[in-house]
Parts: C-alpha cells; structure tokens; sequence
C-alpha cells in the first residue's frame, strides 16, 4: 500500500469517527437502549459477572446472551463514565469497520482509489449511521468483528499465516452472536457458486467452512441452549410481542433500502455484483454476493430484523462498490483530461454526502430517543422515596432506565427472551395506563405485583397520555409530579385487587 | 486405519461398552424401587400390560376409558407371562444388544467399509435415542428388531421374509412403508433381487392391513400419528429424549454428500434416507430407525475425515476432538437425566393423589401425566398420547386457558366443567415451562382465593385441591 494511501484512510477514519463524535455529543444523554447494556456493564465492574440473574428485570428473571461486547465496554469502563463509554467506544469499533472494509476492498479490487471509496461509502450508510450512534449496540461491535473474519478468511486462502487469526476471531464471532449462524449459511452458498461458478477449488476453503459450521453448531446449541429449548425455532423472533415482530421483522421496500443503504453504495454494489456475475468473476466478490444473498433472503422471509439485515447488506454492497469503482476510476484515466479522476472523485463525495444529509434531519429524532431530564429526575426520586424490594411499571422502552436510575424492579423491559406469555403481559402493562375503572386497573396492578407506577414525559407525549385515568385517592393516589408541561406523575398502588370479587 | 487385531480387539470392546452403557442407568434405577422408571412412557406402557394382564381387556384404557391399539408387544408379554422386574430391567437390555448385533451384521452385508461400521456402532451406542429406548418399556425397541430382522431374512432371500412383512404391516404402518422403502431401493441399488419375494411381500403385507383396517377394530393408522414437530423435540441438547445429536445430525448430511460425491449412484439411497429422517420429525416412532442410518452415514463421515489427507492438519484434530466431546457430552447428559428422571419428591406427591376419589380429575403439565396415571391410579387431564384423540386441540386451549387466567369465575368454571379436583405444580413449571414468577397466571388465583387449599407441598411439588365454593 502506498504511503499516500495509508494517510487517506487514516483521514477517512478520522473523518467518519469525528463525525459519528459530533453527531453524538450533539445529543444529551444516551438512548433507552443503551441502559440495559449499562447495567450489565455496572454489574461486571462490580461483580465481574453480567447479570445472568437479574434480580430487576421483570421483577426478578434469568438471562441468557453473550456476555463478550459487555466485558469489551467493561475494560474501558474502569477509566470512562457510563456517559463517555457509550458514546465513544462503540463509536470507535465501528469507525474501524471502514478501515476492515478497506483491506477487503483491496484484497479483490487490488485498487486503492476504488477501496478508499469503499471504506468512506460504509461510514455514511444512513441506516447503519443512525442505528449504532448513541445507543451502544452490540452491532457496533460485531459488523467490525463479523467483516474481520471475512477479510482474514480471504486472506487464509493465500497466506496460511492468517489461519490463526481466522480462527481466533471466528470462535469470538461465535461466541458474540447468533449473527455467526448467518455467516455459516453464507458460507454454504458460497461454496454453491464457486462450484457451480466453476472456480478452481481451494483445498483449504472446504476445511476452513467445514471447521466453521462444526464450531458454530456446537456452540451455538451450548450457549443458546436454554433460550432454543424455551422458544424453539421462534427464537428468531426473539419471543417479541407480536405487535413488535411486524415492525421488527416487516418487509423490505426498494424505496425503504435506497433510503437505508444510500444511492451510491446500492448502485455500485449491484454494478459490481453485475460484473461479477457476468463479466469478471471473483472468489472475494463471490463471497461477498454469496452473503449478499444469504441476508437478502434471510430477510425477505423475515428472519432477520430488517435495519440489522439492511446494516449488513450496506455494507456488503459498498465493498462490491470498489468493484465497480475501480472501471470507472481506469476508464476516467483513459480520459486526456489531466484532472477527469478528481472530478470523479469529487462528485462522488458531493453526491455521497448528498445521500447523508437526511441524517442531520434524523438528529431530531436521536434527540427524542433518550429519557428526558424529568423523567430521570423522578426515577432517581423513586430510588430515594420508596422502600428497596418495590416494583415499579413504566413503559417497556423505559424499563431498563428505571432500574438503572433507581435500582427498582421494573414489571416490563426489552429483553424479552424467556417471558412467558408475554403477548398478554405486554397488552395488559401497555392498556393500564387507559384503563377507566379502578377494579381493572389494580386487577392488572395487583395481578403483576406492581408497587408504583410512573407516568413519564416521554410515555404522555408518546401515546397523548396526560393522566393516569384509573387514579383515586385511596387506592392510586398521586404522590407525586414533577413541574413543567407534561411532567412525570407517580402513583402509589395502596389496595389489592379481591379475587373473590 | 484400524489394523485386523485392533478390529478383533475393538468389536467386544465396542458391545461391553454398549451393555454397561446400557445397564449404568437402568441398575440405578432398580436400586429406587418399584416406582422409579426411566422414561415417561415406561409408566404409560406398565400400567397397560398390568391392566391386560389383570382385565384381558386390549382395546381400551380403562383408566382414560379411551380406545388403545392394539398391540402384539403386550399381548406377547402377556402370553410368556413375563414378570414386570424383567420387562422393565432386563428386556430392554436384551432387545438393545441384538439390536446391535443385526445392525453390524446387516451394514456389513450392506457394504460398508469395515472402518466405517466400527464408528457407526460407536455412533450407535453413545446416541441418546438408543440408550432411552432400550433402557425404557416402548414399543419401538419390539418394532425395531422385527424390522431388522426381516431385512436380514430378505438379504438372505428367505421366504420368511414375506409372513414377516406381513407381521411388520400389522405392528406399525410407519415402519412396514420403511421397510418396502429399503428393499425395494436396495432392489434398484443391487440389481439382485428375488421378484417373488417383494411381490409376495407386498401383496401379505396389503392383505393384512386391509384385514386390520375393515375387520379388527383397532385401526392401523393409528400407530402413524404425526407429532406437532418443533426443533426442540428433535434435537437431544435442547431437551427432547427421542432426539437427536445436532452434530451428528450435521455429519449425516456430510457423510451423504460424501457418498454423493464418490459415485452418484448412491443419490436414490441418500435421498431415501433424507425422506425418513425428515418423516422421522413428524412420525417420533421412526426415529429409533432413522438413528441407525444416521449411525451409518455418520460413521462414513468420520473415516473419510481420519483418512483425508489434509492441508491443515491441526484443524481435522481440532474438527475430531468437537465430534467426540459432543458425542460423550450427549450421551453423559442424557444419561444423569434419565437416572434423575424422577426424584422421590415426584413419587411421594404422586402417592398422595391415590386419596383422591376415583372420578376426579388432576390438572399438570402433560408430561406428568403417565407417572400420575400409573402410581396415583387417577385420571389427568392431558398426557403426552392426548395427541392422538380428536379431542386433543380442545383440550389444549382448555390448557392454556387454565395456566393463565386470572378470572376465577372462569376459573372455577373450566375446573367443575371437567371435573378437575387437584392442581398439580412442579419445580419445572414454576421455573420457565409455564410460569416465570410465584404469581404468574393462574398461581395468582391459587395463592389468593379461598377457593384453593394447598394440600401438598414439598420441595419439588405443590398440589392445590379446588374446594369449589
């Protein structure tokens, strides 16, 4: 790689981190999200476990996942606040995904110009910019993580010193998240079209993916098992209450993936699938299509969520972009006009940047995404008024913050894997706060064992909620509102509800 | 790779290990006591050869009063008078040992490389579903044995082989389509096939179903039910019990597009085998075969990964070491959950409920079912075979309804409806099987209405008596 070279991806790095920085300082606090990555964060650095058994969530539960993102933020925990780690580590894994989609780019367009594209392309996809920005997901960890292992499992191909890395960083796949399944399948294909696409056969290849799926069955049963018992095949779906699966899990729209992905990438990712298809064809751009391929269906039958299937896809598609790209930049070189290859260049940032711009208007919905002061403010007042073992119900969104803000059991939160018969939980927890008479209220309440109820800023401007209509004075009294429009309300439940009744 | 004295040696080595495989569990458990078998279905089959020896009666469970099958197992049980302590003990056992022997005998006549029915007998022995049927009163283990041995009759080109078929026709519908699946693809394969004896085959077989369906009462599609698949049901680390092992699942496809790639004659053959293991999600009683195609294909696998030759040597070690900590780690943890089966915390609860009077109902998780029906003596509202009866969809709304209401109106009316008196909660269902938390659905109602009485409760088990005021 030439020096110059080099310093441009250092510049795009800087670029696309700086950015990321600037947008998510620009917000307040850090996004609902965030908290439940927080408190096993918090539990660790206490502990050194994550919070298997959460004594908080849903009143008490245990959890199965991978505890390795959380442990990585840990490390840097012992030096940064909750606030800066959120904001700032997992900002810098997936500033390094540019960087990985560089080498890959490079390693089959053997065209820096071209993979320098490539890697700024993927730092601007919109749906992958808005997704892992201010939240800490665990996807700004394993996109970088899930590319390294494709990129060292090109590179094993021809160097067999890469083997060890391959390895080391496919068993940390596997061991991070179900995404390393998805990767398994991709695989599979690409063994498909390099047999059918009548490529020379690597010896290698067949013992690296067989290795692969080996560890990747085995490990995933071991670590997932509980969680595959409970659910099934339906673990997939993440035992979401159904009104959430078809947001989560709805269709795919062309205009929805050029909106997500981005004119640029989508165009030059599927000229150089076209030109891998039918004019030059490439191992690499073959593996690369083959999971292109993979997510594509995984998502068009609705088994995986489609931002995290689209996150994928954009970034598979502005590697193949360098594809493209380099014809263009060779073609342009033809050209007798001595600065042609800049004004490419150019256009491509401005039209790149074009594609950006709506993520500046998206600031406004970050900003809306996270719990205001007020309702923070009456869930540390929770934490400092009523006794330590009381349940309090918000908002399942909000679940997470109340326990993190005010170590209180919360009756609902995000992590639905393992609830069972959540539909009615969720339906039920979600309607109390509609609920006209007082007996169906505190059946609900009494029924989950709720102590207090908030009804925050955020769930009032959500859902035009402005009180609590079961309230009464004895047995829902107010006990306390914050000032302001909208401001959060507490409630204390004093009565159970008579079964005999 | 194994030279002859080692085969010599390994062979025995490979049968003892599979009989102390075998006996490991079921001594344990003789030691518990009458009450303590290994399997769910062991109390369900007890109970029925005790009620024929006792009633005669074949066609019905008296206890359920629901029609059963019939079934030539317990009538031939019944005509050698075997004692209980045998069946459940030491037939088992027996059946598991020539069960092993008839499948090396026929892979070996079949063709496969000799290396290759060594790890298939390996495969065999550690595989979960073997050790439980033939450490458990089932059917399968009969079912099986017949089958086998009808195709060692029909590679011998013996007669026999045509009043055997007929024999398997009558047992189990699902097994005499497997066994007309294999001879007649083995036919094709070989080229070496005695005409008289397929057709003769064929047509005793149709006859004696025919006779099956239109003469006796009991009708033989009864024996074909297919079972609401899920991917925990077949997949042993997931928790089913005729189940498979994910790896080996893995290294029977392998082990196929190997064969597939060595000569694409084998294709009719593997594609077969693909069909009944896919029937086998669906019909549970094939899965004991399917385990010994598995075994077959799994086995192939292994020999050709030991003898490939391979650019990165130290990933075929690390690929073998995965394949034998799955194979020790699902045969151990099948093995410590069936001598855990039942603890007598169950068994004490179980002997409580003979107080109840005769006509009333316990309502529990529908694997409790055959254990309260056979040391209560009392009728439950589901049991793993509801499945089988029309009345099966009904009752599972009726179910859920039950573990999640919170109206004791509705409650109590659903309980008097189907005369439901007892309420028995285990550890299992408190802790994820049904309920997450003490107070989860219907726990609710239980801990907070007059209407309920704890009548029992011990570390394990709680029973509630519904008063019904």
């Amino acid at each position: 790689m030439k020096r110059n070279t080099l310093i441009w991806l250092i510049l795009i790095f800087v670029l696309i981190l700086g950015v990321r920085l600037f947008f998510t300082f620009s917000i307040d606090g850090v996004s609902y999200e965030s908290y439940s990555i927080l408190r096993n964060v918090d539990s660790i650095k206490d502990s050194g476990l994550p919070l298997f058994n959460d004594a908080l969530s849903f009143g008490g539960r245990e959890k199965f996942f991978s505890p390795i993102y959380h442990y990585m933020l840990a490390i840097f925990g012992f030096v940064l606040s909750d606030f800066l780690l959120v904001k700032i580590i997992p900002n810098i894994f997936i500033s390094l995904l540019s960087v990985i989609v560089f080498f890959i780019s490079l390693h089959f367009s053997k065209d820096e110009e071209a993979s320098l594209l490539s890697a700024l392309f993927v730092g601007f996809i919109p749906v992958l910019f808005n997704n892992t920005i201010n939240n800490a997901s665990i996807f700004s960890f394993v996109l970088p993580l899930f590319f390294l292992v494709v990129y060292l499992f090109l590179k094993s191909n021809q160097d067999i010193n890469y083997l060890n890395w391959l390895v080391v960083s496919m068993i940390i796949l596997v061991a991070s998240h179900p995404m390393s399944i998805v990767f398994a399948l991709g695989l599979l294909v690409y063994l498909l079209f390099v047999k059918s696409m009548g490529f020379r056969e690597s010896s290698k290849e067949p013992e690296i993916v067989l290795f692969y799926l080996m560890f990747v069955l085995w490990a995933t049963i071991l670590v997932y098992k509980v969680a595959l018992s409970a659910h099934g095949f339906e673990i997939i779906w993440q035992n979401l209450p159904l009104t959430l699966v078809e947001q989560t899990f709805g269709k795919i729209t062309l205009a929805g993936s050029l909106y997500a992905i981005g004119v640029l990438p989508l165009i030059f990712g599927l000229s150089g699938l076209y030109k891998n298809l039918f004019s030059k064809k490439s191992k690499a751009a073959t593996l690369m299509m083959s999971l292109a391929i993979t997510f594509f269906i995984l998502m068009f039958l609705g088994l995986v969520q489609v931002v995290v299937g689209l996150m994928f896809l954009g970034v598979i598609l502005s590697i193949l972009s360098a594809y493209a790209l380099k014809d263009h930049i060779s073609n342009l070189k033809k050209f007798k006009f001595k600065y042609s290859k800049f004004i490419l260049i150019l256009i491509l940032i401005i039209l790149l940047f074009a594609s950006f711009v709506p993520n500046f208007f998206l600031l406004d919905t970050h900003k809306k995404d996270i719990p205001s002061n007020n309702d923070i403010n009456a869930f540390l007042w929770i934490k400092n008024n009523t006794p330590e073992n009381s349940s309090v119900l918000v908002l399942a969104e909000e679940g997470s913050v109340m326990s993190y803000y005010s170590n209180r059991k919360n009756v609902i939160d995000e992590n639905y894997l393992l609830i069972k018969n959540i539909n009615r939980r969720y339906s039920d927890l979600n309607s109390v706060y509609d609920e006209a008479f007082l007996t169906s209220a505190l059946r609900t309440l009494t029924f989950y064992s709720v102590n207090y109820v908030v009804l925050t800023e955020n769930n009032q401007k959500k859902f035009d909620r402005r009180f609590f209509r079961a309230k009464d004075n004895v047995c829902l009294p107010l006990i306390k509102e914050f000032e302001g429009n909208n401001s959060p309300k507490i409630f204390k439940v004093n009565c159970l509800f008579n079964v005999e009744n | 790779m194994f030279n002859t004295k080692i085969k010599k040696n390994v062979l025995p080595f490979i049968f003892i290990a599979g009989l102390l495989l075998l006996l490991t569990p079921v001594l344990l458990s003789l030691f518990r006591g009458s009450d303590f078998l290994l399997s769910e279905e062991s109390y369900y089959h007890i109970r029925i050869i005790d009620q024929y020896k006792e009633t005669g009666v074949y066609d019905t469970d008296l206890l359920l009063n629901r029609p059963i099958e019939f079934n030539f197992f317990y009538f031939l049980l019944y005509f050698l008078n075997i004692p209980n302590i045998i069946i459940i003990n030491m037939l088992p056992v027996i059946m598991g040992l020539i069960c092993l022997s008839l499948f090396y005998y026929l892979i070996k006549e079949f063709g496969v490389h000799e290396d290759a029915s060594i790890f298939s007998l390996i495969f065999l022995i550690s595989a979960p579903i073997f050790i439980y049927t033939f450490t458990s009163v089932n059917v399968e283990s009969f079912y099986l044995i017949c089958l086998l041995f009808s195709f060692v009759l029909f590679l011998k080109k013996s007669y026999w082989v045509i009043p055997f078929s007929g024999f398997i026709a009558f047992l189990n519908i699902a097994y005499f389509i497997v066994f007309f699946i294999v001879i007649l693809s083995f036919s094709y394969f070989n080229n070496k096939f005695n005409k008289k004896i397929i057709w003769g085959s064929l047509i005793t077989s149709l006859i004696v179903l025919f006779v099956n369906l239109f003469l006796f009462k009991h009708n033989p599609f009864f024996g074909f039910f297919l079972n609401n698949f899920s991917v925990s049901s077949i997949l042993i680390s997931l928790g089913g019990t005729k189940a498979f092992s994910s790896i080996t699942l893995a290294l029977f496809f392998i082990g196929i597009f190997i064969l597939w790639k060595r000569d694409f004659k084998f294709l009719l053959i593997s594609l077969i085998s693909i069909l009944i293991l896919i029937s086998s999600f669906f019909i549970e009683s094939l899965r004991i075969f399917v385990i010994l195609e598995i075994s077959v294909f799994s086995g192939i696998c292994v020999k050709y990964f030991i003898s490939k030759k391979w650019n990165v040597a130290w990933l075929k070690e690390v690929i073998l070491l995965i394949i034998i900590c799955s194979i020790i780690f699902a045969s151990l943890v099948f093995m410590k959950y069936e001598t855990n089966f039942m603890s007598s915390d169950y068994v004490d609860s179980f002997r409580f409920l003979k107080t109840m009077n005769d006509d009333e109902v316990v309502f529990s998780y529908f694997a409790n079912g055959f254990m309260i029906q056979k040391i209560a003596g009392k009728k439950t509202f589901l049991d793993s075979y509801s499945s089988a009866y029309v009345t099966y969809f009904d009752k599972k709304n009726i179910e859920n309804e039950l573990f999640y209401t919170r109206d004791l109106k509705e409650l109590k009316e659903i309980l008097k409806r189907n005369k439901i008196s007892h309420i028995l909660i285990d550890e299992r269902m408190l802790n994820g099987l049904v309920w997450n938390g003490p107070e989860d659905g219907v726990l609710f109602l239980l801990s907070n209405s007059n209407s309920f009485v704890k009548v029992f409760d011990n570390d394990a088990i709680t029973i509630y008596r519904f008063v019904g005021n």
